[in-house]
């Protein structure tokens, strides 16, 4: 499709010349094969234009098709490579839809293998539909141009037209639901656990409104928490918002993170039929998991790769479909205290937890505790998917 | 600090300072290679580069003859082409066909700040433009048929809104 019989014949009319001239001289002239790259009719073009730059219009027509000579296209393979790995993707993408020459070098796999590689770590969210590696375990035939435009948050189509998005005049009419949403993690542990107390106390953020606690779920006050409402750009959503400590304040401050599954009051252990210990939500746990309808597990991700990967055992075992059914949707909150503290990035943190094990919904999602940067998009999504309005 | 000759391929003989001349690692090569480098008359014939290319990489390599020497192992380092020096912002303003040959005779002699630079002037010409508007730079063909034009738009759709 792409080769060019009469440049390939001109090249290796040069590479015989080349090898003429290398016999009859010296050896070392051997390195100066690169000029077998300039073709004569580049070196026509650019010696007709530095001589009379104002006669070229007149000559165009005697000298065969000059004007159609691009000097870029006429670079060697490898410069032109380099120039490329230079670009970010949409305008690799740009430049692969200008000829049929850039469409080949731009859609190159190692070029989009090694974009993919370095970009997936400063996207701010990846979820289970765009996780890379999901593609590359299951679909051996998708290209890493193909992954990357499906994975990145910065290439997503203009988000389609749907009801959580007509004028708030018509929807304050409409019944607004209001999903269960546990929210647990070792995030609420940490630096990061003021997340609550900055959603539940309204008055110092305009998005998120307290309308007032509703009752426990189930015995022993499981399942109890704040209907939270939240404005968030116009779009006005409602959730039952349960946090699940795994401790009181002290015992969480008391506590070392390490182990975190042993000391966990969500957990409790049971010997397997094969006499192994596991752990398992307590009973009432489990009754919540199965009758809420979306999961938030707050990490933060200003620690060490392996403190965020010290919940995964405590992430899998709630999220185990035994009691928690396919359908609830998990946010993971990749949360730091401030704007100014380094994080992990989303990618990691959805390796270090093992997130494409999941069979349900998930993302990874950046949030900012101490102005909820980025907390309320990512809500939305989950109660968005929760409710199935996506 | 001894000299060398360089002859263009129009026959004009340079005068160059073996340092400057050494940051091209095929001259580098062929003096260490061909043990040129002792008070020899004959000058070094580089038939690609005409002089008016050869004057200005030697004008570059005349300025940057102190730089420390590039790092080796680049490839999984983050690419930035807003870095380059003010010398290089001005030195690569030249017209299209300038600033290509001055490519191709970085390239082949092996001088790699110049290839760099001259790289990510290219580059930063690519950044933030359409299709149509990197083919009117470069004055590049469309040769897509109807049908591989769709195709490729097809392809391509997930990068069309911002």
């Amino acid at each position: 499709m792409f080769g060019d019989e009469k440049t390939i014949s001109e090249v290796n009319a040069l590479i015989q010349k080349q090898r003429h001239v290398s016999n009859l001289q010296e050896v070392g002239y051997g390195i100066f094969d690169w000029s077998l790259f300039k073709t004569p009719s580049m070196q026509q073009h650019i010696d007709e234009r530095e001589l009379s730059p104002d006669s070229v219009d007149e000559d165009v027509e005697s000298v065969v098709d000059t004007s159609d000579i691009s000097p870029l296209a006429c670079m060697p393979v490898p410069v032109l490579m380099k120039v490329i790995a230079l670009l970010d993707a949409k305008d690799v993408c740009s430049l692969g839809q200008t000829s049929l020459l850039f469409h080949s070098l731009c859609g190159d796999h190692l070029l989009w293998k090694q974009l993919l590689n370095n970009d997936k770590m400063k996207w701010n969210e990846v979820g289970h539909a765009s996780n890379p590696s999901t593609y590359m375990d299951l679909h051996a035939d998708m290209s890493f141009k193909d992954i990357y435009l499906r994975c990145s948050p910065d290439m997503k189509k203009k988000e389609k037209f749907h009801l959580m998005k007509i004028p708030r005049l018509i929807k304050s009419y409409l019944p607004l639901k209001a999903p269960h949403v546990v929210m647990f993690g070792p995030g609420l542990d940490s630096d990061t656990s003021r997340i609550v107390r900055k959603i539940i106390n309204s008055e110092d953020n305009d998005i998120f409104k307290n309308r007032g606690p509703f009752p426990a779920m189930f015995p022993g006050s499981v399942g109890t928490g704040f209907t939270i409402s939240m404005n968030d750009e116009g779009s006005l959503h409602q959730m039952r918002l349960i946090t699940m400590y795994s401790g009181t304040k002290k015992s969480r401050e008391i506590s070392p993170l390490e182990r975190r599954s042993e000391r966990s009051r969500l957990l409790r252990k049971v010997e397997t039929e094969s006499y192994e210990m596991k752990y398992e939500p307590t009973d009432s746990i489990k009754q919540l998991c199965h009758s809420v309808s979306a999961f938030i597990c707050v990490v933060e991700s200003s620690q060490e790769v392996e403190t965020v990967s010290g919940c995964m055992e405590e992430l899998h075992t709630l999220m185990d479909l035994r009691w928690t059914p396919h359908t609830s949707p998990l946010l993971i909150l990749s949360c730091t205290p401030d704007h100014d503290t380094p994080r992990l990035p989303c990618m990691t943190i959805a390796e270090q937890l093992q997130l494409h094990k999941l069979v349900r919904p998930w993302k990874v999602m950046n949030g900012v505790v101490s102005d909820l940067h980025g907390i309320s998009v990512a809500i939305r999504w989950l109660i968005e998917t929760a409710l199935g309005t996506v | 600090m001894p000299n060398i000759k360089l002859q263009s391929s129009d026959g004009e003989v340079f005068d160059v300072d073996v340092d400057v001349a050494k940051q091209s690692i095929t001259i580098k090569t062929m003096l260490e290679d061909l043990g040129m480098d002792e008070d020899d008359d004959e000058a070094i014939p580089l038939p690609n580069v005409n002089s008016a290319i050869l004057g200005k990489v030697l004008e570059w390599c005349q300025f940057h003859k102190d730089d420390p020497p590039p790092p080796e192992d680049e490839e999984n380092r983050e690419k930035r082409t807003d870095d380059l020096c003010g010398f290089d912002i001005d030195f690569l303003k030249v017209d299209q066909g300038t600033l290509f040959e001055l490519i191709l005779a970085a390239n082949y002699l092996d001088i790699k700040g110049l290839l760099d630079a001259s790289c990510k002037t290219v580059a930063n010409m690519i950044k933030g433009k359409t299709p149509e508007e990197i083919r009117k730079t470069f004055n590049i063909k469309n040769d897509f048929t109807p049908a591989e034009e769709e195709q490729v738009r097809k392809e391509n759709s997930w990068c069309e809104e911002k």
